[in-house]
């Protein structure tokens, strides 16, 4: 069995006492699915989720839990690292016309599943950045209505709204493209 | 609202990507410091202490010596004036900017220095005080000023002329409210009443202390000298001493007997 998957289950609290197995079994997920939905790519979205942690193991020292709860410290790493990573690659070419990415040959269920959320990614390329980063947080970070409203400086009805009118939008495009 | 579309097209994390990963990131040498604070940041925070005790060090310096002794521009002149009335004796390793006293730096000089050098001129007065008469000044004279006139009376009352070069020369010293400015032929001029006087007459090297009875000592320029003349006790009025420094005349060193 793997190191991460022995990994203890313990409350995260203080510096001293994080459990960095737990809190990675139990954030690494929901960094790598901001990062999909933000970038729309698997493969980007495994670098930035490593940069992210990479950044957070160098850093572990300057967390003070009187900064926040750790999850939000961690996305505000997660957060940065998308934001260096979109003006780098500004006025790079979209990876659909730089090739197509080469993975394993999947199985069935993965190929539906990866088909999935090409067509998701696809239109997650429509929507305005802010409408992007609210989805992005809510779906991938897993943050509530109310810690995305902190996040981005809207009222929590707000937010509530936008992801309301966001998530019909795309349930009736992959509707109609289905 | 239905968002389960959504959850359904997420990918799942790659295992493998996840445990070289944590593989990595939980063998970093990172080096931990006891206290919990980056190494970096002690250091920063370090230099940031030192350089605010410096910067308290120098303050507390620069204050010491500002209340020690400040410059007074008179005229041509600064006046060196000190805060305190009291010197230690010479030579018993303190150190102190106070300007000695005549007679204390032992220097001989030759006339032909004190014209080709110093730039000094020999001054004769037109006036005297009553009852005072011009003495021979010694040619060998010994002092950090050169002394170019002594005049006396019959009592052995003396009044003295001494000159220093402008520039480089020694400065009026006096502490704060034993001067005034005072004006020669209208032009500023520095008057101190009293003078530095050991506290004990039989012993050289005892603590001193400003006297002001002890006469007078005016000030002012001429060309690029500063003369001084200087009395040692209270028999000469000020206005006296002012109107015999009116009087001099500049005579050519050629011209001195």
């Amino acid at each position: 069995m793997s190191s991460f998957n022995r990994a203890k289950v313990a409350p995260i609290a203080t510096t001293q006492d994080i459990d960095w197995a737990l809190a990675y079994e139990e954030l690494l997920p929901k960094v790598y699915h901001y990062f999909c939905l933000r970038t729309g790519d698997r493969l980007e979205a495994e670098d930035l989720s490593a940069t992210t942690f990479e950044r957070a193991w160098r850093d572990r020292e300057r967390y003070r839990k009187d900064l926040g709860a750790f999850t939000n410290w961690l996305f505000g790493i997660a957060r940065h690292v998308a934001i260096t990573h979109f003006r780098r690659n500004r006025y790079k070419p979209a990876l659909d016309e730089q090739g197509k990415q080469e993975f394993p040959r999947p199985t069935e269920e993965e190929a539906s599943q990866q088909e999935e959320f090409q067509q998701l990614a696809s239109l997650l390329t429509t929507l305005p950045e802010r409408d992007r980063e609210i989805f992005s947080l809510k779906y991938g970070a897993q943050f509530t209505n109310r810690a995305i409203a902190k996040n981005i400086g809207l009222t929590e009805s707000n937010v509530g709204t936008i992801l309301h009118r966001v998530v019909n939008s795309l349930r009736e495009k992959m509707e109609d493209e289905t | 609202m239905n968002d389960d579309f959504i959850y359904k097209a997420l990918p799942k994390i790659p295992m493998d990507f996840a445990e070289s990963l944590y593989a990595r990131i939980s063998t970093n040498p990172v080096k931990v410091s006891q206290r919990g604070v980056h190494p970096k940041r002690i250091t920063r925070r370090w230099l940031q202490i030192a350089m605010i005790i410096l910067g308290l060090l120098l303050l507390v310096a620069w204050s010491q010596i500002r209340l020690l002794v400040r410059y007074v521009p008179i005229g041509d002149l600064w006046l060196v004036e000190s805060a305190r009335t009291t010197q230690n004796a010479p030579g018993d390793g303190f150190v102190t900017p106070v300007i000695p006293t005549p007679g204390q730096l032992p220097t001989v000089i030759s006339d032909g220095i004190v014209v080709e050098l110093l730039k000094i001129n020999k001054l004769s007065p037109d006036w005297t005080p009553e009852g005072f008469s011009a003495l021979e000044v010694p040619e060998d004279w010994i002092a950090y000023e050169k002394n170019i006139g002594m005049w006396s009376n019959d009592a052995q009352e003396k009044i003295q002329l001494f000159a220093v070069p402008i520039s480089g020369g020694m400065h009026p010293y006096a502490p704060a409210g034993m001067y005034e400015e005072v004006r020669v032929n209208g032009e500023p001029a520095i008057l101190i009443h009293g003078r530095l006087a050991l506290t004990d007459p039989k012993n050289p090297t005892a603590r001193r202390k400003w006297d002001e009875s002890l006469g007078f000592q005016l000030s002012w320029t001429i060309v690029e000298a500063v003369y001084t003349l200087e009395t040692f006790g209270p028999y000469l009025s000020k206005s006296d001493l002012i109107r015999m420094a009116e009087s001099m005349k500049v005579v050519p060193w050629s011209q001195v007997p």
